[in-house]
């Protein structure tokens, strides 16, 4: 008997409603959903920390208020791990429209520190740009989606730089420096929870920074790593010399937590769905006893029956995958949308994650198979006595 | 010519308890192709158990079933289902049509296992057999959409569809009126008349009328 005929007598025998069944789909899919929020909502912060990982802040030394003599301890401390020492970094050069109250921070693109380009040229020219896909002019904590303005390559962006100088009557003045920039590059916003924040080459970078700073050292020295694991352990190194040295450290008290929650939910979820699926098999095989004794008197082989009856099983497996796939889409459309117009936009995006989401459906069609081997043994015992009684 | 011969066969039904049944005892009787043989007795008195044992659906407790020239005991469970889809053809008091089916995929059923014909010759078969017993138009209609006639007229033409050699009926009238029965024993005995062997197990006297051996179970034992 061939597989698509299997797979047509089972849909055929499952196209009727039939209440049990229906809740048999229903619990299913109900206890992924159950299991897939905590996990999605896992694996949001997850990358979200991976991300912020990846970004330069993760892997920069700070050593606050250095002496010369850590000047000096740094200048001839020798890692191969140390891609740039910044030994002047006063200030994040950053833009401040003072009329508009528009605010963007310039940082140097510098290797392994730069979020990843998805689109534009990788190598920038003088005064051009790698910019988020959406930009925000403003502080980041505060802003939401209706903030953000979409960039494109090749926009033009005139930024006025001031010079604090000081002024009669200890009023500050403010020189002003106007330069033209094109975005040459973007990378995605979304992803690096990055808004405010565009890359400019090297040479633009000291040009902009001149302005701040006058060439002398500042009291806080930036070493930029080659990765977040360098960073500590140069960190850590410095620290041991007495240095005040600093990397930054995203949250991750709330992730354990909810892990943990995540499997423990599996677990009682995984127990239930298979308990589920073993009174609906005893159940399903009881109320079949008849029509499988008929496939019996009609010549089917034990094999052929169990193969219907998987057939069945997982064509309903099937229908609570795709019930699934809707509800989570729904799911996560709704609480996206809330999300969004609740808090801040950065760290809200939900994801199916496709891992247990698969592997879910996996143990239940292999439990099934298993459950159906065992059972339908029952029907080498199956004779016209069954089709007989009511 | 012999198909089917029972030697000496018992039945014993919960045979390591107290609740012990014997079905059959020591049933010994053969069966031809062309004729057909009506089994009577009342409720209890063993006649399922016969059916089951010559249908190759439950093995004797002692005795000899010898099933065109081979021995019952010596054929595997795939080679019992296979005898039971191409060479033996059931056909039940309720019908046992499957409800979710169509009568077009009723008949189909057994024949869906045949992977030496293609969809258009299973198809070709179905239709041609609907149609000899008038029920073309009836198709695509499921069972409870079907008078009691018409079901088993379509649990005749899904036993037939393998073009078995033997036909097992058990009360294959029970459920029908008088003008219905008399047609489904006439098909019957058309069918035996074609050169297969059909066994009716009835509790309807009529069945003398059509039967060429008639056979008496009581107490397990045939007469």
């Amino acid at each position: 008997m061939s597989n698509k005929d299997c797979i047509y007598l089972a849909y055929k025998n499952i196209k009727k409603s039939n209440i049990r069944r229906n809740i048999f789909i229903l619990v299913i899919s109900l206890f992924l959903i159950i299991v897939l929020i905590p996990f999605t909502v896992y694996k949001v912060f997850l990358k979200a920390l991976d991300l912020t990982n990846e970004l330069s802040d993760s892997k920069t030394v700070i050593v606050y208020k250095a002496l010369k003599s850590n000047i000096d301890y740094i200048k001839s401390y020798n890692n191969k791990n140390i891609i740039k020492v910044d030994y002047n970094y006063q200030l994040i050069p950053g833009y401040i429209d003072y009329e508009t109250n528009k605010n963007i921070y310039i940082f140097e693109a510098i290797d392994k520190h730069t979020p990843k380009i998805i689109k534009g040229k990788k190598e920038l020219l003088d005064f051009e740009m790698l910019c988020p896909t959406y930009m925000a002019y403003g502080v980041f904590d505060f802003l939401t989606y209706d903030d953000l303005t979409k960039t494109k390559i090749g926009d033009a962006y005139t930024l006025n730089f001031y010079k604090e100088i000081p002024g009669e009557n200890e009023e500050p003045k403010y020189e002003k420096y106007e330069y033209d920039f094109h975005i040459a590059s973007q990378f995605d916003a979304a992803n690096y929870y990055n808004y405010n924040t565009c890359y400019v080459n090297s040479n633009t970078y000291n040009k902009i920074k001149e302005i701040f700073i006058e060439n002398q050292y500042g009291e806080d020295i930036y070493i930029y790593a080659k990765d977040r694991a360098s960073a500590l352990q140069i960190c850590s190194e410095l620290s041991q010399k007495g240095m005040d040295a600093f990397v930054s450290t995203p949250d991750t008290y709330f992730m354990k937590p909810l892990l943990y929650f995540g499997i423990v939910l599996i677990i009682f979820i995984s127990v239930a769905s298979f308990i589920t699926v073993l009174v609906y098999f005893y159940s399903y095989f009881k109320s079949e006893y008849k029509r499988l004794a008929l496939y019996k008197s009609l010549g089917y082989s034990y094999k052929e029956i169990m193969k219907i009856m998987l057939a069945e099983i997982d064509i309903l497996i099937f229908i609570s995958f795709i019930i699934d796939l809707f509800l989570f889409i729904i799911t996560a459309f709704g609480l996206e949308l809330i999300l969004k117009q609740q808090v801040r936009f950065s760290g809200v995006y939900i994801r199916l994650p496709i891992i247990p989401f698969i592997m879910y459906f996996v143990i239940l069609i292999i439990m099934s198979a298993v459950l159906i081997k065992d059972e339908a043994k029952k029907i080498k015992n199956l004779t016209v006595r069954e089709l007989n009684e009511e | 010519m012999e198909i089917m011969k029972l030697n000496n066969i018992t039945k014993i039904y919960n045979s390591d308890d107290s609740n012990e049944v014997v079905a059959l005892k020591d049933v010994s009787v053969s069966f031809e192709l062309g004729k057909l043989y009506a089994i009577m007795g009342p409720s209890g008195s063993g006649k399922t158990t016969l059916i089951n044992i010559l249908g190759l659906l439950d093995d004797a407790t002692s005795g000899e079933y010898i099933f065109e020239n081979k021995k019952s005991d010596e054929l595997n469970e795939i080679e019992k289902a296979n005898i039971r889809n191409s060479k033996i053809g059931f056909v039940f008091q309720t019908f046992y049509l499957d409800n979710n089916l169509t009568a077009y995929e009723n008949v189909l059923l057994p024949v869906l296992k045949n992977n030496n014909l293609t969809r258009e010759e299973k198809k070709d078969k179905v239709e041609k057999l609907l149609d000899k017993f008038n029920l073309l138009n009836r198709k695509n209609h499921y069972p409870n959409e079907l008078s009691g006639g018409e079901c088993q007229r379509i649990a005749i033409a899904r036993a037939l569809i393998n073009d078995p050699l033997i036909i097992i009926a058990d009360e294959p009238t029970g459920n029908l009126d008088e003008e219905n029965e008399k047609l489904i024993f006439n098909y019957l005995k058309d069918i035996s008349k074609s050169g297969k062997c059909v066994i009716v197990v009835s509790h309807n006297k009529d069945i003398k009328k059509y039967c060429d051996n008639l056979y008496e179970i009581n107490g397990g034992k045939l007469s």
